[in-house]
C-alpha cells in the first residue's frame, strides 16, 4: 500500500478547508470547508448553481482549487508535485449520466482501469470485475454494451467501474437524477448497502429520504460557500440554520 | 486550361543559378540527366516499359563523348521546363520545338530541322489542299505552344490578307491530343510534323492523309537547358558537334528513319488494322495484365497509402495542437491550413518537386510527390480529426480521468477509439479521393498508372484500351479501399466484435464474432 497512509484510524478520510474556486470574475466556491470521519457518509445538499459538483471535482482534482487545503486520509492532495491521476485512483466518482464508455461492454468498462492503472492481469481484472458486478447484482449483463442496459442498470455498472479500484472515498454526483423513478431504488440500495459496509462517501443528491436514511452528517451549500456541517439527525430534526430550514421545506412539498 | 496556368506560373518563378561557369553544373555529379515526355514516336517514347527513340540515342552518344552516364527523366509535357528550371535535370530532351515563346523562357541547342504538314483526315478530306487558302474558316488543331501555333498564324494571316476569315484555331496539349480531335471529327484539319504525321500514318492506316506538301523547313528542334546557362549550353553544342562530325549522328536518322522532308513519303498507306470490339478487349486486357501497369498500380498504390499514413499523422498532430491551449500552436496550425487548403495540390507537388532543390532541400520524385500529398492531407485530416475528437462527451474523458488514468491514457484508451469509429467513414472517403488525386504526381516523373497509360496509349494509339487498363486498376483500387473500409466499421462496432483487448487486438480479430448479449 502507498507510503502516505501514515493515517490513524483517528485521522478523518477527508478533510476539505478554505476551499476557494474562481473562474474569471465568477467565485465558484469560497472558502469551503468540511471534514468526513472514515467510514461515514456526508449529503452534500443546497439549490441548483450552488457550487456542489464543484467541490466535488476539486476534491479528486478534476478542477483545479485556487486557494485551501485537502487532506486524502492524512496527505495533503493539493501539495504541489502531488501526482493527481495517482490520487483520483483511490477516488471512485460516479456520474450524473453514467459516463460509461460506449465502445465498450460492462466487463470491460470495469476491466479496463484495473488492467491500465493498477497494471492487472486479464484474467484477475475479469475476476475483479466479475466481483464487482455481484457486488451491484449485475453479473448477466457482463457482456452487454452500455446502450443495451436501462439506465439503472448504466449507474449501477457505473459504481462497479469505480469499486474496481478498491477506492477509500466515493463521489457520487447526483447518481439518480437522470433516471427514472422506478429505477432510483436499485440504485440508492446498492449505495446505502456500500455505506453499512464502511464505503466513506460523498453524495451530492435530491433524493431526502436516501440523505435521511444514510447521512451520518449534511453538509448545506449555498453560493459558493457551505452554510453548514450539521450531523444528519440534527440536520432532520430541524436543528439547523434558517437558510437550510427554508431549503429543506421546499424540497420536501 | 488552370493546370497549365500553374506550371507556367512556377516555370517562371526566380531561380538563382551561379554565373556561368566553364564546367556546368551537373543536376547529378557524373551523370547528363535530361527530361523527356515519352509521347512522340520515333523521337521519344515507351516500348516494352522502357524509354527509346531517336532523342534518346543521341542523348546517351553525346554522354558517351562527355564521360557522362546518361539518365533520362520521364514525365508528362507540362512538367519539363519547371523541372528544368528546378534544377532537376540539365537539360530538356523532348524533340521541343524552337518557338520565340520558349525561347523566352529557355536557351536551345538546335539539332534537327523539321518541315511540317497539314493533315486531314483519310475519309473526310473536306476539300483542304494544304497550307494554303483551302484552310481558310476551317476547325484547325495546333499543339499548344508548339510550331504549329506559328503555322496557324501565318496561315490565318494569309487569308485575311486574301479577303477570307482567319482560321478557327484548337490548341490541345499533345500532338497526341491533336491527332485523337482530327480522328473524332472536332476538327477540319491539324498541323502536325512531318515525322508525327509519317508515324501517325503508319499506326493507324487509312484514318489520315497528308494534304498538300510538307512546309516550314526552318523550323528546328532542340535541347533545352536553362536560360543563361552558357556552360551547359556550349558543353552539349560540342558534344552535338562531336556526334554530328563523326557519322554517328546520321546513323542514328537512318536507324530512327528520319529522312529529309522533301523525301518522306507522305502518301504511304499501311494495311488497314482491324478494330474490333474482341480486339479491343484484348488489348485492353493486355495492358491490364502487363508487368508495366502492374507495376505502376504498386506504385499509385505506394504513394496513396504512404500519403495517406503520413497525411494521418501530420493530421493528427496538427488536431492535437490546434486543440491545445498554446496560443503559438493555433497560430501555426491554422496558418498551414490556409495555405494547404487554400492552393491546388498540383500546385503544391510541382512546387516541392521543383522550388524546394532551389534552397537546398532535394528529394526524390516519389518523396517530393508523398511529401506534397501528404502535407496535403494533413490539412483535411486535421479538421476530421478534430470533428472527430469534438464528437466524444467532454464526460467520458472526465469519467477516465476519475478512474486515475493518464491524459494520455484517456486519449489512447477512451477518446480515440471512439473518435476513430466517427472518423472511418470520412476517412474511407479520404483514401479513395487520395488515389485519384495521386494521378497528378505523373507531372513530376512519378511512373504512376496515368503516367504509364498516358505513354502506353501515345505509343500505340491506343487510347480507349490503355486507360480503359488504367481506369480499371484504379476501380479495382478503389474497391479494395471500401472493402477495407466496411470490415473496419464492422470490426470497430462494438456489438459486432467479442469482448476484451486493445483497439489493436480486436482489429486482428475475425469479424462476426459477437459480445452482445441482447
Ligand atoms: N468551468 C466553469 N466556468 C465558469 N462557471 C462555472 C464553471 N463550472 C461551473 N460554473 C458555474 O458555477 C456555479 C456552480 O456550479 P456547480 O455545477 O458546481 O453547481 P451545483 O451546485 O452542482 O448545481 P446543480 O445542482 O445545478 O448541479 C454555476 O453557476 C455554474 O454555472
Ligand atoms: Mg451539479
Amino acid at each position: 500500500m502507498p507510503v502516505e497512509t501514515l493515517a490513524s484510524p483517528q485521522t478523518p478520510i477527508l478533510e476539505v478547508s478554505g476551499i476557494c474556486r474562481r473562474v474569471g470574475d465568477a467565485v465558484l466556491l469560497d472558502d469551503c470547508a468540511f471534514t468526513l470521519p472514515r467510514g461515514q457518509t456526508a449529503v452534500l445538499l443546497g439549490p441548483s448553481g450552488a457550487g456542489k459538483s464543484t467541490l466535488l471535482r476539486c476534491i479528486n482534482l478534476l478542477a483545479p482549487a485556487d486557494s485551501g487545503r485537502i487532506l486524502f486520509d492524512g496527505r495533503d492532495i493539493m501539495a504541489p508535485g502531488v501526482d493527481a491521476p495517482g490520487v483520483r485512483r483511490d477516488i471512485g466518482m460516479v456520474f450524473q449520466n453514467f459516463e460509461l464508455f460506449d465502445h465498450m461492454t460492462v466487463l470491460e468498462n470495469i476491466m479496463l482501469a484495473p488492467m491500465r492503472v493498477r497494471g492487472l492481469s486479464r484474467n484477475q481484472a475479469r475476476d475483479l470485475a466479475m466481483a464487482m458486478l455481484e457486488k451491484v447484482h449485475l453479473p448477466h449483463r457482463a457482456d452487454a454494451l452500455p446502450s443495451g442496459l436501462s439506465g439503472g442498470q448504466q449507474q449501477r455498472a457505473a459504481i462497479a467501474r469505480a469499486l474496481a479500484m478498491q477506492p477509500r472515498l466515493m463521489l457520487y454526483d447526483e447518481p439518480t437524477s437522470a433516471l427514472d423513478p422506478e429505477m432510483t431504488g436499485e440504485v440508492l440500495t446498492v449505495m446505502s448497502d456500500l455505506a453499512a459496509e464502511g464505503m466513506a462517501s460523498v453524495v451530492v443528491t435530491h433524493e431526502m429520504g436516501f440523505a435521511r436514511r444514510v447521512a451520518d452528517q449534511i453538509v448545506f451549500m449555498q453560493a459558493g460557500q457551505v452554510v453548514e456541517e450539521t450531523p444528519g439527525a440534527d440536520f432532520f430534526a430541524g436543528r439547523c440554520s434558517v437558510r437550510a430550514r427554508r431549503f429543506l421545506e421546499r424540497v420536501m412539498d | 486550361m488552370i493546370r497549365n496556368a500553374i506550371l507556367a506560373a512556377i516555370s517562371i518563378l526566380p531561380l538563382w543559378h551561379g554565373a556561368a561557369r566553364a564546367m556546368p553544373t551537373l543536376a547529378t555529379p557524373g551523370a547528363l540527366t535530361s527530361a523527356t515526355a515519352a509521347t512522340f514516336t520515333p523521337f521519344e517514347f515507351v516500348r516494352d516499359g522502357q524509354v527509346t527513340g531517336f532523342d534518346i540515342d543521341l542523348a546517351a552518344a553525346m554522354a558517351a563523348r562527355l564521360h557522362l552516364r546518361p539518365v533520362t527523366v520521364n514525365m508528362q509535357f507540362d512538367g519539363l521546363i519547371p523541372a528544368l528550371q528546378g534544377g532537376r535535370v540539365d537539360f530538356i530532351n523532348s524533340a521541343m520545338y524552337i518557338s520565340p515563346e520558349r525561347a523566352r523562357a529557355v536557351d536551345f541547342v538546335p539539332y534537327l530541322q523539321v518541315a511540317n504538314v497539314v493533315m486531314v483526315s483519310a475519309a473526310r478530306p473536306g476539300g483542304i489542299t494544304g497550307n494554303d487558302l483551302s484552310l481558310c474558316g476551317r476547325q484547325v488543331a495546333v499543339t499548344l505552344g508548339g510550331i504549329e501555333d506559328d503555322n496557324a498564324r501565318d496561315a490565318s494571316a494569309r487569308c485575311r490578307a486574301a479577303g477570307r476569315p482567319a482560321l478557327d484555331v484548337l490548341s490541345f496539349p499533345t500532338g497526341q491530343d491533336t491527332a485523337m480531335n482530327l480522328r473524332a471529327g472536332r476538327v477540319d484539319a491539324a498541323f502536325d510534323s512531318v515525322y508525327g504525321a509519317v508515324t501517325l500514318m503508319h499506326d493507324m492506316p487509312g484514318v489520315y492523309a497528308v494534304a498538300g506538301r510538307p512546309f516550314g523547313t526552318d523550323a528546328w528542334i532542340g535541347f533545352a537547358v536553362r536560360r543563361g546557362d552558357t556552360a551547359m549550353r556550349d558543353m552539349l553544342a560540342g558534344a552535338l558537334h562531336a556526334v554530328q562530325a563523326d557519322g554517328t549522328f546520321d546513323a542514328l536518322v537512318r536507324r530512327w528513319d528520319l529522312p529529309p522532308a522533301e523525301q518522306v513519303d507522305t502518301a504511304a498507306q499501311g494495311q488497314v488494322r482491324r478494330g474490333g470490339l474482341w480486339r479491343g478487349l484484348a488489348a485492353c486486357w493486355g495492358y491490364f495484365a502487363s508487368w508495366l501497369f502492374f507495376e505502376a498500380a504498386l506504385m499509385t498504390l505506394l504513394v496513396t497509402i504512404l500519403s495517406l499514413a503520413a497525411g494521418c499523422v501530420i493530421g493528427l498532430g496538427a488536431a492535437l495542437m490546434q486543440s491545445s491551449r498554446l496560443r503559438v500552436a493555433q497560430v501555426v496550425v491554422a496558418l498551414y491550413l490556409w495555405l494547404f487548403r487554400g492552393t491546388p495540390v498540383l500546385l503544391q507537388i510541382v512546387f516541392v518537386y521543383n522550388v524546394l532543390p532551389g534552397f537546398g532541400l532535394r528529394l526524390s520524385a516519389l518523396l517530393s510527390a508523398v511529401l506534397a500529398l501528404s502535407l496535403n492531407e494533413g490539412a483535411y485530416m486535421a479538421e476530421i480529426i478534430r470533428a472527430g475528437l469534438r464528437a466524444i462527451r467532454p464526460g467520458q474523458r472526465t469519467a477516465g480521468l476519475a478512474l486515475g488514468l493518464t491524459p494520455v491514457g484517456v486519449m489512447r484508451h477512451i477518446v480515440a477509439p471512439q473518435a476513430f469509429r466517427v472518423i472511418v467513414p470520412m476517412l474511407g472517403n479520404q483514401a479513395i479521393g487520395m488515389l485519384k488525386t495521386s494521378a497528378l504526381v505523373s507531372v513530376i516523373a512519378v511512373e504512376d498508372l496515368l503516367l504509364v497509360a498516358n505513354q502506353a496509349a501515345s505509343a500505340s494509339f491506343r487510347y480507349l484500351e490503355a486507360l480503359s487498363a488504367a481506369g480499371l486498376y484504379y476501380l479495382a483500387l478503389t474497391t479494395l479501399f471500401m472493402l477495407g473500409q466496411a470490415v473496419l466499421e464492422r470490426r470497430l462496432d462494438p456489438a459486432v466484435r467479442a469482448t476484451g483487448g486493445t483497439l489493436l487486438a480486436r482489429l486482428g480479430r475475425m469479424v462476426g464474432s459477437t459480445g452482445d448479449a441482447r
